[in-house]
Formats: C-alpha cells, structure tokens, sequence
C-alpha cells in the first residue's frame, strides 16, 4: 500500500526536475541576445578587436569567407569553434567581468588573431568597433 | 607552422595516447590483481580470450580511422543542423558517452575485483571480462573518433591548398613527428607511473584516473553545450589561469587528464564534483551490499 502512495510522489520528482531542465534549456535557446560578428578573412579577423558589455551575455556571429576550414578558439573565454569555408559559426560569450579576452584562429594563430575588450560602459548597439587589423 | 602542428597536434592527439595509457594500466592492474588471486590458473585460462589484447587494440583503431575520416567528411553539413548547433550536439553526446562508458567499466571494475568476485563461477568471470574488454575497447574507438576527427579537419585545412604543402610541407611532418614523440612518451611515463603507484598504494589508482580522464570528457561536453547557449554558463567563480594557465604544457596535460579549467562556472564546478563523486559512492554502495550479502550467506553477519 505504501508503495503505491510513494510511487507518484517519486514520479512527480523527476518530472517536475525533467520540466525544470527543459525550461532552462528552452529559456536559453529562446532568449534574445545582443548580437555582434566578426568576419575571418584571408586568416584575420574583422574587427581585430570588439568591445562587449560586462556581466551580459551576447552572441556571437562568425563569418568565415576564407576557403579553408579555421577554428575559433580562445582560453580566456572558454570557447572552440570550428569555421568552415564560406559558412557562418554562432556561440555564446559570457556573462564576463571586465577585461581583456583573446582570440585566435588555431591553425592560423601568427595572423588569425584578436581581442575582445569587455567593458562595464553603456555600449551603442550593436557596439562593433572596425579597427585595422594589426597583426 | 612546425610549431602551430606540434601544438595541435598535443590538443587533440594526447588524449588518445591518454586514453591507451590508462586502458593498458587498468589491464595490467587488473592481471596483477588475478595473480595474486588463488584461482590463478583459472584466470590464466579466461584472460588470454577475454583481455584487452593489443591484436583487438590494433583493430579497433583500424576501424576508427575509418570513422574519423567519415565523420571530418561529414562535420561541414553536421554543423548546419539544430540551427548551426549539429556539431556541439552531436559532440557532447558523444563525450557524455566516453564518460557514461567510463563510469560503467570503473563500477565493473571495482566491484569485480572485490575479493568476492573470485567465489563466482567461471562463467560468470568469463562473462564480467567480455563486459569490461567491450566497454574498454568502445571507449577507445569513441575517444579516437571525437578526438582524431579534429585533427583531421586541421591536416586537411593543409592539404587544401597546394602553396601551404609546397612551403610548409617539412613543417607539418616534423611537427607530426615531434608530436607522436612527446605523445608517446608521455603515455609510456604515464603508464609506469600508475603501475608504480598502483602497486605501492594498492589502491587501485588507475580506476580513479581513469574516472577523472571521463570527467574530463564530460566537461568538454559541457563546455560545447554552453558555448552554443543550451546550457545556461555562469560568472567565472574564480581564476587561476596566473598559476597554470590553459594554454601552458602543464595546463594541456592538466586539462587532459583532469579537466582541468582556468575559470569554471558554478555549472561546471556542480556537474565535475557530482560527476566524481556519484560513481565512487555508487561503488561503495554495491562493494557494501556484496559484503553484506556474502557475510549472511556464510551466516557470519
């Protein structure tokens, strides 16, 4: 008998944390997000460097218009990213604090490179700065 | 371009030569263990056809060279599905395999080698040990695909123009060369130090290495559903990138074999103990009812 009255219980626990996972997982593939992008073209990066607003998470648009395959990659900001040719690459970044992040293309990294300046200013949207590319 | 290959090839190689150090260890440990057992004949006898012999090892990369070459071919349209998100799925299921295949073979392993598991008939033994070389071999051949076809993007990157081959050409080689040496004998050191270990601490290491190796596989997964927004990443708790920074050697070796990471998350810090500490409380749950078992079955308890 006590079986019987226990087992919904339990059922009712792992759905309501099933429900709970998906939700989270619907918030974050739903949720909008400030958007910025950068083009790798002839193994650099444009812009070289970006500024993004502290403690908010934006996205990120890679357009790769090099004919070889690249790949996004970066210690700082936890992230690796495979670009085909000629397609565009989206990720994540942040929520970050304050600070410098670089970027590279790993199997370009002497001339594939970048930084990503993430700064606690009010930034215009969307806050891409075209600087040249001094590598 | 030498030294750009010898570092890619670190990255993605090492964790293969990893995976085959550790998986020998825990077979070495796993022969000693038989030894010293007193049904050694009868163990002798099982083993020689239900090992993790070099012959099955040889024949599982065979075929996982193939995979890696189709799965590189097929990685371009993979990463257009799920709204540019194919890749990172498809990967995290695939590391969260390595891992979900870790913790079985170390749960098999330590409650196998439970001095109990020696009563069990030969069968049965027979049985455990074509369980636990499967799952070994399955682990490997996921860990050469997932990583091997990475590196495979990179080589053929190279091999797509004809000016890069004909200036770096040397380079590549070189680097492939320098890599599989530092590879090779970081797997072999790391292969004697867990037997070391093992038989000074008689704690079988190995397993617990091995599990961390798993871990590390998991947090990769991790790392790739974050990246693409399916899982929710936090502020970074802390950093300690000033004491061993990721994009260091220790750091590379460190992120192999432990998951080592800079600046985790809550999410990460959550999912890497719960990942560690689940299996190893699961194993001492089974190791404690087999003994309770075996104590009633002998009317001693």
């Amino acid at each position: 008998m006590s079986s019987t009255l226990t087992r919904p219980k339990s059922l009712f626990k792992v759905q309501f944390i099933i429900s709970y996972i998906l939700l989270m997982a619907s918030y974050n593939v739903f949720a909008q997000r400030q958007e910025f992008s950068i083009t790798l073209k002839d193994h650099l990066f444009y812009p070289a460097e970006m500024t993004i607003p502290a403690n908010k998470k934006i996205k990120l648009i890679i357009d790769n218009q090099d004919d070889s395959v690249e790949e996004f990659d970066s210690f700082s900001l936890n992230r690796e990213k495979v670009l085909f040719p000629k397609q565009k690459a989206t990720i994540y970044i942040g929520p970050l604090s304050p600070g410098r992040y670089d970027f590279f293309g790993e199997y370009h990294p002497d001339s594939a490179r970048g930084v990503i300046i993430v700064s606690e200013a009010d930034l215009p949207i969307p806050a891409i700065k075209e600087v040249d590319n001094a590598n | 371009m030498l030294i750009n290959t010898v570092l890619v090839f670190l990255q993605n190689i090492l964790p293969i030569f990893v995976v085959f150090s550790l998986l020998f260890a825990q077979q070495g440990v796993c022969l000693q263990l038989n030894k010293h057992s007193k049904f050694q004949s009868i163990h002798q006898k099982s083993d020689k056809t239900f090992d993790l012999t070099v012959s099955k090892v040889v024949k599982t990369t065979i075929i996982g060279l193939f995979l890696i070459g189709s799965l590189s071919h097929y990685m371009p349209i993979l990463s257009q599905h799920f709204a540019g998100m194919g890749l990172e799925i498809v990967f995290s299921i695939l590391f969260s395999l390595i891992y979900c295949l870790i913790t079985t073979s170390f749960l098999l392993r330590l409650t196998s080698s439970h001095h109990q598991w020696h009563d069990k008939p030969i069968n049965e033994q027979q049985t455990l040990n074509r369980q636990q070389t499967f799952i070994s071999l399955a682990i490997l051949l996921l860990v050469l695909c997932v990583h091997g076809s990475y590196f495979s993007l990179y080589v053929r990157s190279l091999l797509f123009s004809k000016a890069t081959i004909e200036a770096s050409y040397s380079g590549i080689v070189v680097g492939v060369i320098i890599g599989t040496g530092i590879c090779l004998s970081i797997a072999i050191l790391l292969y004697f130090i867990l037997m070391t270990l093992d038989k000074k601490l008689k704690g079988k290491m190995v397993y617990y290495f091995l599990l961390l190796f798993g871990v590390a596989q998991l947090m990769q997964g991790l790392q790739l559903l974050e990246q693409v927004d399916i899982i929710s990443s936090n502020v970074h708790l802390w950093s300690t990138s000033h004491l061993i920074a990721e994009d260091s050697e220790l750091g590379y070796f460190l992120t192999i074999l432990f998951g080592y990471e800079a600046t985790p998350s809550a999410m990460q810090l959550i999912v890497y103990l719960s990942a560690i500490i689940l299996p190893i409380i699961i194993a001492k749950l089974i190791s404690h009812r087999q003994n309770t078992t075996a104590s009633l079955m002998k009317g001693t308890y």
